[in-house]
């Protein structure tokens, strides 16, 4: 993490935060909230491969390393479905947006993280012309696909 | 796949240039610099108190068994863009170019700084990934 009082001027504040996987797609996607002189972050870990996927969740104080306090996995194993793809945090730094995109099954999950509890989902959207089916499956290629 | 990208920057930058963000484009336009390598310009963005963030991560193009796959041996930067929005037309301006901390950094091959950014809400601080892809062989 860079501390950037200016655009012109910034210093490398946070020594890099090194994760323990290989196989994922570590730090595909990435969100940030400061409060005071604390940041939380959310770090996106999915896996378009094996359709696994995460996220992580650290909590940077004012010292220079980072401590991850929570985070999330779904070992869904379904093809095309990757957890982690997009996420979002919000200003206050509790409340955790994940996309989960996959064909024909894209998610977005909605999780309230703290640092005394685990994530735990709070609620879930699902593309209502991707339930199961794809499109064409649904509707037809020559009828109706654009 | 490389093709694909840089016409969809391609198109980017030209949708950007109908909105008369003049100064915007011409930092924004894809720099081709070698046969295998290219700069993903625009691939993460942010954008918080009058910041842009600029994502460009570099990648060289690797073959594995039967595909090609993409890595950068931790090459990448972020352009800072400073804008003034209320200005017409709005421009923004590049104001710096943060590359990666190589002296603590863990440069694995293919980790690709730049991937992912993130900005706070005053634009002061700047989050950077740079996502490892195991390369089999």
């Amino acid at each position: 993490m860079f501390h950037c009082p200016q655009p012109t001027n910034c210093t490398l504040i946070r020594t890099p935060y090194t994760f323990a996987s290989t196989r994922y797609q570590l730090g595909t996607s990435i969100s940030l909230a400061s409060v005071g002189n604390a940041q939380y972050i959310v770090v996106g870990v999915p896996n378009a491969a094996s359709g696994y996927g995460g996220f992580y969740f650290l909590h940077c104080a004012s010292t220079s390393t980072c401590d991850e306090i929570n985070s999330q996995h779904l070992y869904v194993a379904q093809y095309g479905r990757f957890l982690g793809n997009a996420t979002a945090i919000n200003p206050t730094g509790n409340l955790v947006v994940a996309g989960d995109a996959g064909s024909g099954l894209s998610y977005i999950f909605l999780y309230s993280c703290t640092t005394e509890s685990l994530c735990t989902s709070v609620g879930s959207y699902q593309d209502p012309n991707a339930n199961g089916m794809s499109y064409t499956q649904k509707h037809g290629f020559k009828k109706d696909y654009p | 796949m490389a093709a694909t990208l840089l016409v969809l920057v391609a198109a980017a930058a030209a949708a950007v240039a109908n909105a008369a963000y003049p100064s915007l484009v011409s930092t924004l336009l894809p720099k081709y610099t070698g046969a295998v390598a290219y700069d993903f310009a625009g691939t993460s963005v942010a954008a918080a108190n009058n910041i842009v963030a600029v994502g460009v991560p570099q990648s060289d193009l690797f073959y594995i068994d039967v595909a090609y796959e993409f890595g950068s041996y931790g090459n990448g930067y972020v352009n800072l863009y400073q804008c003034q929005p209320a200005a017409l037309p709005p421009t923004c301006a590049l104001a710096n170019t943060v590359l990666p901390p190589l002296s603590t950094w863990p440069k694995f091959e293919t980790s690709a700084f730049g991937a992912a950014v993130a900005l706070s809400s005053d634009g002061t601080l700047l989050a950077v990934t740079a996502p490892f892809y195991e390369i089999k062989t």
